[in-house]
This record gives C-alpha cells, sequence and structure tokens, in this order.
C-alpha cells in the first residue's frame, strides 16, 4: 500500500518520571494521563472537541479505572462523544498507542488522535494470594454465624501473605523468568562487564542531570498538582543523581543473581510513576487547522523473539523497520534506544554491530551498524530518568522530537524492548 | 369550612371568606383530582421561573382546599408543574410594602390559618419538593403528613427568612423544631440556613429522598397508602431536651448566647427574633404559640434592617439588568485564562473552577503558580473539611486548572484577565503579548484597582476588546465585581465581561473609567480621614471599634493591613494626584511600608498579627505618627468625618456618570467593602440621616483646605438620593 500521506506529532507533554514512592505516589495513574493530555492538548492549540480518538498505553490497568485512556479524556475535558481505547503490549504500550493513531490516521478514520501512555507502579496493588479469594467467597456464601466460624477457623498465615502485584508483572509468564534475570542472560552470552554496565549508568545519570540543569527536561513537562491537599505541584524528574559516582555504583549488589550477575539496581532502570500524552494530526488537519508540528512520523514496526532474551528486542524491531523503510542506521542522526538494564543496551550495541547476529537471527546479509554513543540517549535514559512501563514510548518520542528540532537532525529513531519478547521502534522525520 | 375538626387558631383578625374558587388561570395555583382521587395541587406561577406564595396564591390555596374536601379526595399532594421548582418562599415584594405591625401581623395570621388548614386535612397530605423549598414554601410542607423530596441538585430547602430581616411567620417557628428537633431548628432558622436535598434528608427535613422523575409516582404510592412511609421523628436527645423544661432552657439560652457572640440584636434584630418566637412555642398552647409568631413576625416587619435587606435583595436583582448595557450582545465565554497568578489570579481561577470554566492560569514564575494552586486548594480543602464538597467534586475542579509559563493554550480563550502586578508598563506588556496569541473577539479584562483601562490599552492594536474586571479580596467572599468600559472599549465587549461577571455568581456594576473606579475612590476619603486622625493622635483601636459598632466589618486601620499598606500606599498616590485638595495628606503609610510594615501579609502594620489573628496595635505605627498625645475625639466626630466624605463624593460620582444609579453606590460599598447591610448602603444612610442635614454638618467640619466642603452634587440631592 502506498502511503501518501504523512502523519504529524503536533504537541507533546509529560509529567515528571519520579521514582515510585516519592513525590508522585499518591497521584492516581489516570490523574497523571489527564494532566499529560490536557497539556498536550493546549500546546497544540487545539479545542478538545477537535479531538477524534484517544488512545492510551497502560498496563497496570488499575481497577477504579477501567479502560484508562476513557478515563483520563474525559478528565481532561473531552467532550462525552468522543471515543477512547487502552492498549498494552508491555513495555511498548505508549509506542503502541502511537503506532495505532498513525494507522487510524492514515485509513481515515480519524484526523487528529491524542496518544500517549501512563503507569503508577506506585498504585500496583498488592494482592490477597488465591486461596484468601477462595475463602472470603466462601465467607461471603456463608449465612450462619457458624458457619462463618468455620471458614475463619480454616484461615492460616500463609493466606494473609501479599502477592506483591509490580513483581508478579515483572515476571514473564511463558519463560518464568524476571525482567532482570533476562538482563543476565544477555550480559552473560554478550559478556558484558559489571564495570561497562556501571560506566553506561554512570553516563546515563551524567546526561540526564545536565539535561535537567539546563532547563532541557523542563521543556518537555508539565507540573502536576499533588493531591490530597493540591497545594504543590510535582516539577521535575525524580531519581536522577546528578552526584552518582562509580564507586557508589560499585558498591551496589546484583539483585537478580546474588552470587554471579553483574546487574544491580544501578544499572537499570527505575521503578517511575509517569505519563506522557503526543497529539497526532494528518497532514489536511495541519494545514487546515494551522497547527504546530514537532516532526512526522515515517514508520513502526513491532517484532517478536524469546522471552528469555526479550532485550534485544530494538535489534529485532529495528531489522524490520529498516527493510520496510529503506533507511539504514548510518542515515539515522539521533537514537532513543530505552535503556531497561544497562545490559541490555550494551548487548543490543554488539548485536546491531555483529554480522553474525544480522545472519543468523534477523535474515540480513549485512549487520544493522554501529551504534554511535554521542548520538544515543544524549540526554539520559530510563537508567536515570526511570520507565513508567506504559508510559515511556511516548517519553522517547517526545524527547527525540524536541532534540531533532534543536540539533537540526533530518531522521531519529526511538526503539524499545517489550517485555515477553518483543521489541518496537519508529522511525521520525525533522519538522 | 365544612369537613374539619377543630377551629384554625384563633386571632382577632379573622379574614373574611371569599366565593368559591372560580376559574381564574391568572394566579398560578390550580387543583386536580386524578383517577384514582388523588388530589393534586400544582403550583405554576405565570410569567416567572418561580413559584411564590404571594397573597393572591395564598387566597386561591384556600379555595382549593375547600374544593378538595368537597370532592372527597383520597390525599393532597402539593407539587410544582415548573421543572426543578417548589415553591421558593412568599412575595417579596408584598413583604417590601408591609409598613406597620399589625398588617404583618394580619398577614402572618392569615398564612399561619391556611397552613393550619393543611395540617389538619383528614386525608394524608404531601409535599413533593423538585426545586427551592424556602421559607414560606417549606412553612407549607412542614404543614403536610410527609414531606418527599427528589435528588435534584436544584433542590434547596430551609427557612432563611432572617436573611431578610423577618421571621419564619407561617408557624415555621412551630412546625420545625417539632419536626425535626429543637437543636436543628435553632441551627436552620437562626441563620437562615439552606441545604441542599441529601442534607435535608439527613436532618430529617423531608422523609424520603426519591431519584429524580419519580417523585409524583412516589406520592401517589404514598397517598393511596401502597408504599409506607414513616415521617421522620426527632431524635431521642431531642424529644428529652424538649420535654424536659431545664434541658430546653438550656438549650435555648445557649443558642442566643452563641447568635449574640455572631450578631448584635441592634444591627440585625431578625434572628432574636426568630429565637423569641421559637420560645414561645413552650409553655403556652398552640394558638398562642401561634399568635405570638405572628406578633412577632409584626415587629420584624418594621425594623429599619428589614427595610434594608429587603431593599438590597432587589436591588442585587437589578444588578442582572445593567442601564446603558445591552446585555444580550454578550458573547458566549465558555475558556477562560488568567494572567498573574497573585492572590487575585489565584481567586479567580478558583472561582472560574468552582463554575465548571476551563482556565489556564499563566505566571512567570513557577512559585506563583504554585501560590495560586495553593490558594484554590485551600478553599476547597476547608469545604471538603466542612462536608460541603464531596472529594469526587473537589477532583472536578481542580480538573478545570491547567497551568503554564508561557503563552501556550491561550489560542482559543474567550476571555482573559489580566491580574498582573500594578504597574502600567508591565500591564502594557502583559496586553501586547497577549493580543498575539488569543482570537480577534477576545476580551481583554484587566483586574487593576488603580490604573485606567483607557491608559492601559492605550497601544493596544485592538483596544475596543480590553475593559476592567475589578474584583474585590479575598475574591471567594466578596461578591461584588466592577466592571469597567475604557474609552474605546466596545460594548460587545463590556457586555460580555459584565456577563461574566453574572456567569460567576458575582454582583457586578457597570462602572466609568476614572481613577479608583467607584469602590476604591470612595474608600480613599474614608481611609485617608482616618489616617489624618491617626496622625493627629486618634487611637486605632478605638476608632476601629467606632465603626465596627456602626456596623462595618472591620475598623478603616485593619482594613488598611488587610489591604496590605504598599497597596494602600500605592494606590493613595493614584488618589492624591486626582483628588489632591479634596484628600487629606498624610505620611503614616509611606513610612510604615518602607520599614517593611506591610500589615497583615508581613505579620505587623497598625496592628500585630499572630496566627493571622489580629493582636495589639503597634509602637512602630505610634512611631510612625511622632507619637503624639492621644487624642479621643467624640464618635459621632469620628463617624462622621470617615462617613460623610463618602456620601459627598458618591454624590460627585453620580454627577460625573461613574455610575448611574445610586443603587450602584449602595451595591458596590456593601458587596465590595462589607458597609453594613442592615443600613442598605452609603446612600440609603445619608437618606435615613437626610441629605440637608448632612450637608450642614459637613459645611461644620469644613475646613480652610476645601476638605469636607459639601459638593454642588450633593446640595442639587438634598430631596434624598432615592426620590420616589
Amino acid at each position: 500500500m502506498v502511503v501518501t500521506e504523512r502523519v504529524a506529532v503536533v504537541a507533546a507533554a509529560r509529567t515528571p518520571f519520579t521514582k515510585a514512592g516519592t513525590v508522585q505516589a499518591a497521584v492516581p495513574a489516570y490523574e497523571l494521563g489527564r494532566v499529560a493530555l490536557r497539556e498536550a492538548v493546549e500546546r497544540a492549540g487545539l479545542l478538545p472537541e477537535e479531538i477524534d480518538e484517544v488512545i492510551f498505553g497502560n498496563i497496570a490497568q488499575p481497577a477504579d479505572a477501567t479502560n484508562i485512556a476513557r478515563v483520563v479524556a474525559l478528565r481532561a475535558g473531552l467532550p462525552r462523544s468522543m471515543s477512547a481505547y487502552t492498549v498494552n503490549r508491555n513495555c511498548g504500550s505508549a509506542l503502541q498507542a502511537l503506532a495505532d493513531g498513525v494507522l487510524r490516521i492514515r485509513a481515515g478514520l480519524a484526523r487528529v488522535v491524542a496518544a500517549g501512555g501512563t503507569e503508577s507502579m506506585s498504585g500496583i496493588p498488592l494482592f490477597f494470594p488465591e486461596s484468601m479469594k477462595a475463602k472470603m467467597a466462601r465467607l461471603a456464601r456463608a449465612r450462619t454465624p457458624l458457619a462463618r466460624l468455620e471458614v475463619f477457623a480454616s484461615m492460616r498465615p500463609a493466606d494473609l501473605k501479599p502477592v506483591v502485584g509490580l513483581l508478579v508483572g515483572l515476571t514473564d509468564n511463558v519463560c518464568g523468568l524476571n525482567m532482570g534475570e533476562t538482563a543476565e542472560i544477555l550480559a552473560r552470552e554478550w559478556k558484558i562487564s559489571r564495570e561497562g554496565q556501571d560506566a553506561f549508568a554512570l553516563e546515563s545519570h551524567r546526561r540526564a542531570a545536565a539535561a535537567q540543569k539546563s532547563g532541557r527536561l523542563a521543556e518537555e513537562i508539565v507540573p502536576v498538582p499533588l493531591p490530597p491537599r493540591y497545594d504543590a505541584f510535582a516539577k521535575e524528574d525524580v531519581g536522577l543523581r546528578p552526584d552518582q559516582s562509580t564507586e557508589a555504583l560499585a558498591k551496589l549488589k546484583p539483585v537478580f543473581d546474588r552470587r554471579y550477575g553483574t546487574v544491580t539496581a544501578g544499572n537499570s532502570s527505575q521503578i517511575t510513576d509517569g505519563a506522557g500524552a503526543l497529539i497526532l494530526a494528518s497532514e489536511a488537519a495541519v494545514r487546515e487547522k494551522e497547527l504546530p508540528v514537532l516532526g512526522w512520523v515515517r514508520d513502526a514496526a513491532f517484532a517478536g523473539l524469546d522471552p528469555a532474551r526479550m532485550g534485544l528486542g530494538p535489534a529485532f524491531a529495528c531489522a524490520r523497520l529498516f527493510e520496510r523503510t529503506g533507511v539504514a542506521l548510518r542515515d539515522i542522526g539521533l537514537i532513543e534506544l530505552n535503556e531497561a538494564f544497562a545490559a541490555q543496551v550494551i548487548a543490543n550495541e554488539a548485536a546491531f554491530a555483529s554480522e553474525r547476529f544480522a545472519a543468523e537471527h534477523l535474515g540480513r546479509l549485512r549487520a544493522l551498524g554501529e551504534i554511535d554513543r554521542a548520538r544515543l540517549n544524549v540526554n539520559g535514559g530510563a537508567i536515570a530518568l526511570g520507565h513508567p512501563v506504559g508510559a515511556t514510548g511516548a517519553r522517547l518520542v517526545q524527547t527525540l522530537l524536541l532534540e531533532m528540532k534543536h540539533r537540526d537532525v533530518e531522521l531519529g529513531l526511538a526503539t524499545l524492548c517489550i517485555g515477553g519478547g518483543q521489541g518496537g521502534a519508529v522511525l521520525l522525520e525533522r519538522a | 369550612m365544612s369537613g374539619h375538626e377543630g377551629a384554625p387558631p384563633q386571632t382577632r383578625l379573622d379574614f373574611n371568606e371569599p366565593p368559591g374558587p372560580g376559574p381564574d388561570p391568572g394566579v398560578g395555583v390550580r387543583l386536580e383530582v386524578d383517577e384514582e382521587g388523588v388530589g393534586w395541587i400544582l403550583f405554576d406561577q405565570p410569567g416567572r421561573p418561580v413559584n411564590t406564595l404571594s397573597t393572591p396564591v395564598m387566597e386561591r390555596l384556600r379555595a382549593l382546599l375547600d374544593e378538595a374536601v368537597r370532592r372527597n379526595v383520597k390525599g393532597l399532594v402539593f407539587a410544582s408543574d415548573k421543572n426543578d421548582m417548589f415553591v421558593a418562599g412568599a412575595e417579596v415584594e408584598e413583604i417590601a410594602g408591609i409598613a406597620d405591625p399589625a398588617t404583618g401581623m394580619q398577614k402572618s395570621a392569615y398564612g399561619q390559618a391556611i397552613l393550619e388548614t393543611v395540617s389538619r386535612f383528614a386525608p394524608p397530605t404531601a409535599a413533593l419538593i423538585t426545586g427551592p423549598c424556602l421559607g414560606g414554601g417549606f412553612e407549607l410542607a412542614l404543614a403536610c403528613t410527609v414531606r418527599l423530596a427528589e435528588n435534584r441538585d436544584s433542590v434547596r430547602i430551609g427557612l432563611p427568612e432572617v436573611k431578610l430581616g423577618i421571621i419564619p411567620g407561617f408557624g415555621g417557628t412551630q412546625r420545625l423544631p417539632r419536626r425535626i428537633g429543637l437543636r436543628g431548628a435553632l441551627d436552620l432558622i437562626l441563620a437562615g440556613k439552606t441545604v441542599p436535598a441529601r442534607s435535608a434528608f439527613r436532618r430529617g427535613m423531608v422523609d424520603a429522598l426519591i431519584p429524580p422523575g419519580l417523585g409524583r409516582q412516589v406520592a401517589r404510592e404514598v397517598i393511596l397508602g401502597r408504599r409506607r412511609l414513616e415521617p421522620a421523628r426527632p431524635s431521642r436527645v431531642d424529644r428529652v431536651i424538649a420535654a424536659v423544661p431545664w434541658l430546653r432552657n438550656f438549650v435555648l439560652s445557649r443558642a442566643r448566647k452563641v447568635l449574640a457572640a455572631k450578631v448584635r440584636p441592634d444591627h440585625y434584630p431578625a434572628p432574636f427574633l426568630a429565637l423569641d418566637a421559637v420560645v414561645a412555642g413552650f409553655g403556652r398552647d398552640t394558638t398562642a404559640a401561634f399568635r405570638r409568631e405572628a406578633e412577632i413576625e409584626g415587629q420584624a416587619l418594621v425594623t429599619p434592617a428589614k427595610d434594608s435587606l429587603v431593599w438590597l435583595f432587589r436591588a442585587s436583582n437589578r444588578a442582572k439588568e445593567p442601564e446603558g448595557l445591552p446585555l444580550d450582545r454578550a458573547r458566549p465565554v465558555r475558556r477562560l485564562a488568567v494572567v498573574g497568578a497573585g492572590v487575585m489570579g489565584g481567586g479567580i481561577a478558583w472561582l472560574a473552577a468552582e463554575k465548571g470554566l476551563p482556565i489556564r492560569v499563566k505566571d512567570v514564575q513557577a512559585g506563583a503558580l504554585e501560590h495560586a494552586l495553593a490558594t484554590a486548594a485551600g478553599n476547597w480543602a476547608r469545604a471538603v473539611r466542612r462536608r460541603r464538597l464531596t472529594p469526587r467534586d473537589r477532583s472536578r475542579r481542580v480538573e478545570q486548572l491547567s497551568f503554564t509559563l508561557d503563552t501556550t493554550g491561550f489560542r482559543h480563550v474567550d476571555l482573559v484577565f489580566e491580574a498582573v502586578v500594578e504597574n502600567l508598563d508591565v500591564k502594557r506588556k502583559v496586553l501586547a503579548e497577549l493580543e498575539g496569541v488569543v482570537r480577534e473577539d477576545a476580551v481583554l479584562a484587566s483586574n487593576t484597582s488603580s490604573l485606567s483601562i483607557t491608559d492601559i490599552a492605550r497601544d493596544a492594536g485592538h483596544p475596543e476588546r480590553v475593559v476592567g474586571l475589578h474584583f474585590f479580596n479575598p475574591v471567594h467572599r466578596m461578591p461584588l465585581v466592577e466592571v469597567i468600559a475604557g474609552a474605546r472599549s466596545a460594548a460587545e465587549a463590556v457586555a460580555t465581561a459584565y456577563r461574566t461577571a453574572l456567569d460567576l455568581g458575582k454582583t457586578p456594576i457597570l462602572v466609568q473609567d476614572g481613577p479608583g473606579f467607584l469602590v476604591n475612590r470612595l474608600l480613599a476619603f474614608y481611609l485617608g480621614e482616618a489616617l489624618h486622625l491617626f496622625e493627629k493622635g486618634a487611637d486605632p483601636e478605638r476608632t476601629d471599634g467606632i465603626l465596627t459598632d456602626f456596623g462595618m466589618p472591620m475598623g478603616p486601620f485593619e482594613l488598611l493591613d488587610q489591604i496590605g499598606l504598599d497597596v494602600a500606599e500605592k494606590v493613595t498616590h493614584v488618589m492624591a494626584a486626582a483628588f489632591g485638595d479634596r484628600l487629606p495628606s498624610q505620611a503614616v503609610l509611606a513610612r510604615l511600608a518602607g520599614e517593611g510594615h506591610l500589615g497583615r501579609k508581613s505579620g505587623r502594620g497598625f496592628y500585630a498579627y499572630e496566627r493571622d489573628r489580629r493582636q495589639a496595635a503597634t509602637l512602630e505605627a505610634d512611631r510612625a505618627r511622632g507619637a503624639p498625645a492621644r487624642w479621643d475625639p467624640p464618635r459621632e466626630d469620628v463617624l462622621d468625618r470617615l462617613l460623610l466624605p463618602m456620601v459627598n463624593e458618591a454624590a460627585r460620582c453620580l454627577e460625573e456618570g461613574v455610575v448611574h444609579r445610586p443603587l450602584d453606590v449602595d451595591l458596590g460599598m456593601v458587596m465590595g467593602t462589607g458597609f453594613p447591610p442592615f443600613r442598605g448602603g452609603l446612600l440609603r444612610y445619608a437618606d435615613a440621616r437626610g441629605v440637608g442635614a448632612i450637608v450642614e454638618r459637613l459645611e461644620r467640619l469644613a475646613d480652610g483646605t476645601g476638605r469636607f466642603r459639601p459638593s454642588e452634587a450633593l446640595r442639587s440631592r438634598s430631596g434624598g438620593f432615592y426620590r420616589p
């Protein structure tokens, strides 16, 4: 199918990305999404009623906000007549929202779409074990005091032991490994040293701190009024450490394999609360409504791989993207590759550069190419800024487009690994 | 009157029996009997959105009750054919017209008699409340066997008579305590409180809370006995209180004490009279108690406070029709913005959010944005704590606000409030910036208190859309907004701004562009004179006390501290430039402000403030005036020196066309400065004293400098500002 119409990103806004349990811990995911969406609409110079569809990514799916995209949209002041739905492609959810929006616009189903993601990892609940749930059901059915007493008598301490939703969510259902364990596999197979990972992590913090100090990050951020008193805002990203040091990183113990591992809390992405929203519009809508343009979406691609090595997702997705668009890595001026783990990023660097890997796994004669660190995550990444799972894709696209403008770069690539064994990638053009 | 057991309460003044009900569509109440034999008394006054219990309506009601008996109805339901309305009270025009206690008592007895008929009606009676149910409307409902309320947002129930200077005179002071208990009744009656449906149900004011739309069906079921409904009863505690005399007296005397601490009987007699009427219900038989209520109502109806409060009520309704301004040319305003997130900006943002209007809040400093959020959030936190606002509704309000440090999000706003610092250059710059981003027909409204709108708009590309919307501090308490037309402001823009002020729930007055507009100009004379007396040695606490005795919510020195001595200082310069020879000179403000004593906001001014409470007068203030010997001018002198120059200046304002009508001056003073409502306003006070007497007094006070000299404008009003 020949793609004739270009799809623009006309505005973007994100909340501060703050470490779970800190500043924004009490802000529900739908509230984070609301603030980001409202601001994106304002920055686009659009009226809420001009948005045809709202698509939001979210993985925790909080029980009190079913179809969180709709909740976000209504609270952001969009009229009841708009439609909205929520997508879940795990870490790639926001990117998927973007891809869906582009698809709908190209199919002529919409002219303006709001796409984004929101996640409150602080808000992910603790669950009662299944055994407790069964006993509570029996309790509800019990009619007599004696029957109720019987149920209580059958309860054991193990019934009260909470299941940490967050940990369950970060564990792959099919292969049984948690995300960190997949990173350890990559570290081993690609021979990535602890020092190499720590050095990468340090650089991420350094770059993020510099970007925060220079006001570069503030360009992206909209402040969030903080409940319950609403007398202050969350204004800045929390989690990045301007004073991060090699020594401090070296002191940390590996988290996922205590004895032989190299992946620590310091060289992994942080558990974070945050939301981001992008406004997409068809070229015709841009002209007609005189909208500003941050950049253009050329194409997006997703690909599957072994869940146990999900961290290599970017390699697979980018291979597919390059094939479809005819673009090569050397054409790309700036890259955002999500830092789920330092080991995972470094493994991608090696896989991208390896001709053998390309032949064996990507069906290519030639390697994808060398990733130049000077063009990679230039304002820091998730190791410093955090990874609110459903929202990260929106931040990557926003920060990439802004940086492409600042540096006058023609093509940009945003890519991430996806828990469950996928990768996602999107190719962006300068405004 | 066949079919009644027992006679209605005896009064000396029985009504004459009019002939039977003829067909008369004009009055607005009729009887329908449905196929099951349920009688429906339906209110629908033609030509207005409310139903009232005017005398014609009451007369008709009497006749309808007779007819209902003749037709042997199974029961009666009182309901309204108007949507979102029940009966909003008696007719205010009639209340206004009563000028002697005997007539007042007679009207009250008449109403009591009719409602007593309702109460003694043998078959069951029900009131179906689907909107405002206030005053006489609630008294009617109280006379019924049961009260049903639909759970609509428009429902408000209560006895707010004291707010008009009268008391519930149709039996409310007797029936309400018996229905909901003494304590609940006092809480409602003495403050004139009105509550929404759910709260009314909790308090026992209504017996059932029904989903909207099902009211008539449920009422029919209750009347026909198909649905059981127990009328609410007072709690056990309240029943004990009612039965045990010393307990009852304790509660009553405590209520009197609490009331006296809040309000002065010589200023606002009505709540005290209402309490007397409630007390009268104990220790005498019902007939005597009702008569006593009627008697007390007669007294209340002739108090000056009642005249003032009723007049103010009608005057503020007149604010909805500004003279000479075509309100129908106002453009719809759906999206707002405010530039300058200070105290006023934050208050305006709160106000917009309260009315469900999205508002973009802009400032150049992130800290200011936070302050604006905190101002608004503080108001909401208080309301949530007092259970007047649910957390869910609070979230909705927070969601109306969005914040920015630049001009994104201004493209589609209909009206922008400019509330930045009081500096002409800054305001002009802000205006220029806004003109670059807003729509051509967007209205730009400045909240300036001392600068000229015409001046601010001097360099504007489209000066016709620049107007003034001057709010008063604090925004959430002061109802007044001065709507200022600049020399080049277009009627549409002014009308749009005026309509916006109304939509935000404020009372606007239309004011021409001029130094101090209306209220600050008058206050300049009041405060200027106070400062002059201060410099001569007058004691601030004594002076403030004299003015609060007069009825002002606070005296001039506390007011100066509240305004902020730096702000006041700036304003005096502007005023002095315009009215120099008429205003007294003073140096105290500059000295205190220069030393950093800015009043309440800095903790010290004329008084010291601890935890936001006023403490003693400060030594710094005394030093700033050179510590003269204490001088206590006679109370009358203090009052006259402070108030009469305002009257003089108000006459000038009317002559110059600053405002069109004397009632604009009075609304401005009452709603913008808290001038005592029980006096009706500055000019009603002037008329009560007699303008001629005021002119004489001013002549005696006048010194060589031109201060106090009565203006020609004032002399020409010697017959009174409000000539009939």
